[in-house]
């Protein structure tokens, strides 16, 4: 299923990739909803995987906010994400696969000349752990994560700041990502954002997006041509 | 001792001469529950990251703050002694009561847990 994405403002092509990496690059969605599922147990909460997962997209201390109360989530959000990142890396050889052609889809953007930048909410040892997985590391521009940002997704802060590190901001960048987290996170800045369903999120949750693909090879076998 | 941020205050231990007064008003005053419970002493709190632990005096004694539990980020690892709070601690005698310094990084230990409870979607409030 895909619906049209549009064009960039001003009718030309996109110039610029701001990709999320969970859900659009990797199969790991329901790995991060088991690992938060499991790390919350250790601290003495019991919450439904099903709530969990449409939680997955946030960054862990947006997430968190919905689950624990105030006092914990101020001094243990921190030992919370880290015990949920221990946790999903210690299965992430049995648990997470990469998306097939997602890797190759990539690499056909930074052979047109598109720098491509992760914009994830994961932080640095998952993402890193997942480049490595993918072969990707000298394929992409660079990455921003959750340690590099006060708030992760739903706000707009991993975007923004690739958009200034990379220097994307005159290239007509756009968002790709699978949660409505990526694309509250980025029309917050006024950034497009194509949403993605690799994911495992209902198609109506998408539906503020600037255009939806079933995944990441679809998106750019399919929609090549709104790209510079 | 370095650190990147003060989180605040999160625990404290105080020796008092009548526990079971000492337990309730604090409980009626914080709506604080039991963590643990032994002769000599209670637990009153959350979790780790908020408690009261109050202890038995050997005699009618003022009470005395015996312990400062803070909380902070970034603590230097070298310093840190993980304890059972899931923190990395480290601790300084300071004006007679015992401070401890403390950067939660993990699960807390068994005599730390506290009861699992299921948490509820939260509702809207209404208008």
């Amino acid at each position: 299923m895909a619906a049209p994405a549009r064009r960039s403002p001003g009718g030309r092509g996109f110039g610029a990739v701001l990709l999320d990496l969970d859900g659009c690059l990797i199969d790991s969605n329901d790995a991060h909803a088991r690992a938060w599922q499991r790390a919350l147990e250790r601290f003495g909460h019991r919450v439904g995987f099903g709530r969990l997962r449409m939680q997955i997209g946030k960054g862990g201390r947006e997430l968190l906010r919905d689950f624990v109360r105030p006092a914990e989530h101020h001094f243990l959000a921190g030992a919370m994400g880290a015990v949920q990142t221990r946790l999903y890396l210690e299965r992430f050889g049995r648990e997470v696969r990469p998306f097939p052609g997602a890797a190759a889809a990539v690499r056909g953007m930074r052979r047109a000349g598109l720098p491509v930048v992760i914009a994830s909410s994961a932080d640095r040892g998952a993402l890193e752990r997942a480049l490595r997985r993918l072969r990707l590391a000298d394929a992409i521009t660079g990455f921003t994560c959750a340690d590099d940002v006060r708030k992760a997704k739903p706000f707009h802060d991993v975007f923004s700041l690739a958009i200034r590190r990379f220097r994307l901001g005159a290239r007509r960048p756009v968002a790709i990502g699978d949660t409505p987290y990526d694309v509250a996170a980025a029309h917050q800045i006024g950034l497009p954002c194509l949403g993605l369903l690799s994911g495992g999120f209902p198609p109506k949750s998408l539906a503020s997006a600037d255009g939806v693909f079933d995944d990441l090879a679809q998106l750019w076998r399919g929609g090549r041509e709104r790209f510079a | 001792m370095r650190f990147g941020a003060l989180l605040g205050l999160h625990g404290l231990v105080i020796r008092v001469d009548d526990l079971a007064a000492a337990e309730r008003e604090l409980r009626e005053a914080l709506g604080l529950s039991v963590l643990r419970r032994t002769r000599r002493e209670v637990v009153l709190g959350e979790g780790p990251e908020l408690f009261v632990r109050l202890r038995q005096a050997a005699g009618a004694r003022p009470p005395v703050v015996e312990e400062i539990h803070v909380a902070v980020r970034g603590l230097e690892t070298r310093a840190g002694r993980p304890d059972a709070l899931g923190g990395l601690a480290v601790v300084r005698r300071v004006s007679g009561s015992t401070l401890w310094v403390r950067e939660f990084r993990s699960e807390p230990g068994p005599s730390w847990r506290k009861r699992r409870t299921r948490s509820r979607p939260r509702r809207p409030r209404s208008r």
